[in-house]
């Protein structure tokens, strides 16, 4: 069963793990109209994303993320995790219409264990060495 | 929606037609390109050895990778790996890797944040009330006509590209939360609003480490640090030159800035 893939602002490559997971699946870009409108987008980053997915074999809608990825009526629908709150939100509506998989971006540190993140002198202190001897 | 078009301005009409409020805030499309080529262009060119001591510099080697990396076009592991290849010894990319380890930070926070990344972190360090700072974006400044030539060319930079330099950045910011007293949160949607890396973690906590929300005291210039890093070329043709908001020591701004001593 061939899943859709979902796009979003965070993860457009080809590399990105849903691919790699699910090379060929349909996959598709949604611009969130009221992302663009909350964080008063100008034409330059709309047209910097669609350049980007002009390079990639998916298809781009406008409007409601949610409404959007439902109307194509997907059996499940897989794709990359983020922490921006608007994606949490999405993927909670989501999930109670559909299977959603989300799959983990790649980590930049490995890091086992929790993060002092008070200050980035903290943060830096744990992952300077596994980042300089990895 | 479509996929064919015949050159770059046929995007430009077909996008201002379906996105009219973004384009009527500004029409312009910048001069970097979107897409994995256009990423493996600009990461092939870095130079982590001389980013490491002219990146705070107009004109050092900073890489301009961020809107591919804040799109997921390259991931910060690519990033460094590809520093890593490009010097004898990885100390010499260590500075390279703290700037993305940097946004690995900021990504971090924003997990444990979400939308408190738009509240202040901690109160400001400037012994001014929250009231002392308007809460909108003056129109001069919006619209890149202060009469500072330095802060006017910031603003039409990024208009015209959706890129700034970090200096930059920060100059813009703590003119406008500093010199103007404008609450952060103005000035960091007007970033976003502009910026191709736009991120609202990596964006208001830099704003707020500006402010002092979110950092142990204010960040702020005068008019030598502006200078000795742009190489005078804003001072040279500015109008306000020799009186203009950024003149004097940093002890003689710090008593005008604030209500209190930071040191």
């Amino acid at each position: 069963m061939t899943p859709l893939l979902w796009l979003h602002p965070d993860c457009l490559s080809l590399s990105s793990p849903a691919w790699v997971r699910y090379p060929g699946a349909p996959a598709l870009f949604v611009f969130d109209e009221a992302e663009i409108e909350a964080e008063q987008w100008t034409l330059k980053r709309i047209a910097f994303l669609y350049e980007t997915l002009l390079e990639l074999p998916c298809e781009i809608e406008r409007g409601s993320v949610v409404e959007r990825l439902l109307a194509r009526r997907p059996a499940r629908i897989v794709t990359v995790g983020s922490v921006n709150p608007r994606f949490r939100d999405a993927v909670r509506q989501l999930e109670r219409a559909v299977p959603v998989e989300v799959l983990p971006a790649v980590p930049f540190v490995d890091y086992r264990g929790t993060l002092d993140l008070k200050r980035f002198a903290r943060y830096w202190k744990r992952v300077e060495p596994i980042l300089f001897d990895s | 929606m479509n996929r064919d078009f015949a050159s770059r301005q046929e995007l430009a009409a077909y996008l201002s037609a379906e996105f009219p409020l973004a384009a009527a805030r500004d029409p312009q499309l910048s001069p970097m390109r979107g897409g994995a080529q256009a990423a493996r262009v600009r990461l092939e060119a870095i130079d982590p050895a001389k980013y490491g001591f002219n990146r705070n510099y107009l004109d050092g080697s900073v890489s301009r990778l961020s809107p591919y990396i804040r799109h997921g076009l390259l991931t910060l592991g690519e990033a460094r790996e590809a520093a890593f290849a490009r010097v004898k010894d990885r100390f010499h990319a260590a500075k390279f890797v703290t700037e993305l380890a940097w946004r690995d930070y900021w990504q971090r926070l924003y997990a444990t944040l979400g939308s408190g990344v738009w509240q202040d972190r901690e109160p400001s360090k400037t012994g001014l009330a929250p009231e002392a700072y308007r809460a909108d974006l003056p129109a001069d400044i919006a619209q890149g006509r202060t009469g500072l030539a330095c802060i006017d060319s910031f603003v039409t930079e990024l208009r015209a590209t959706g890129y700034l330099h970090n200096h930059a950045r920060m100059w813009f910011a703590a003119y406008v939360v500093h010199f103007r007293r404008v609450r952060w949160q103005a000035g960091a949607l007007f970033f976003l609003s502009h910026l191709l890396d736009g991120d609202p973690a990596s964006n208001n906590l830099s704003w707020q480490w500006v402010a002092s929300t979110f950092a142990h005291k204010p960040y702020f210039f005068n008019r030598e640090n502006l200078e000795k890093y742009t190489g005078g070329t804003h001072c040279r043709a500015c109008p306000a030159r020799g009186r203009c908001d950024f003149e004097g020591s940093y002890e003689q701004l710090e008593d005008r800035l604030f209500r209190i001593k930071l040191t």
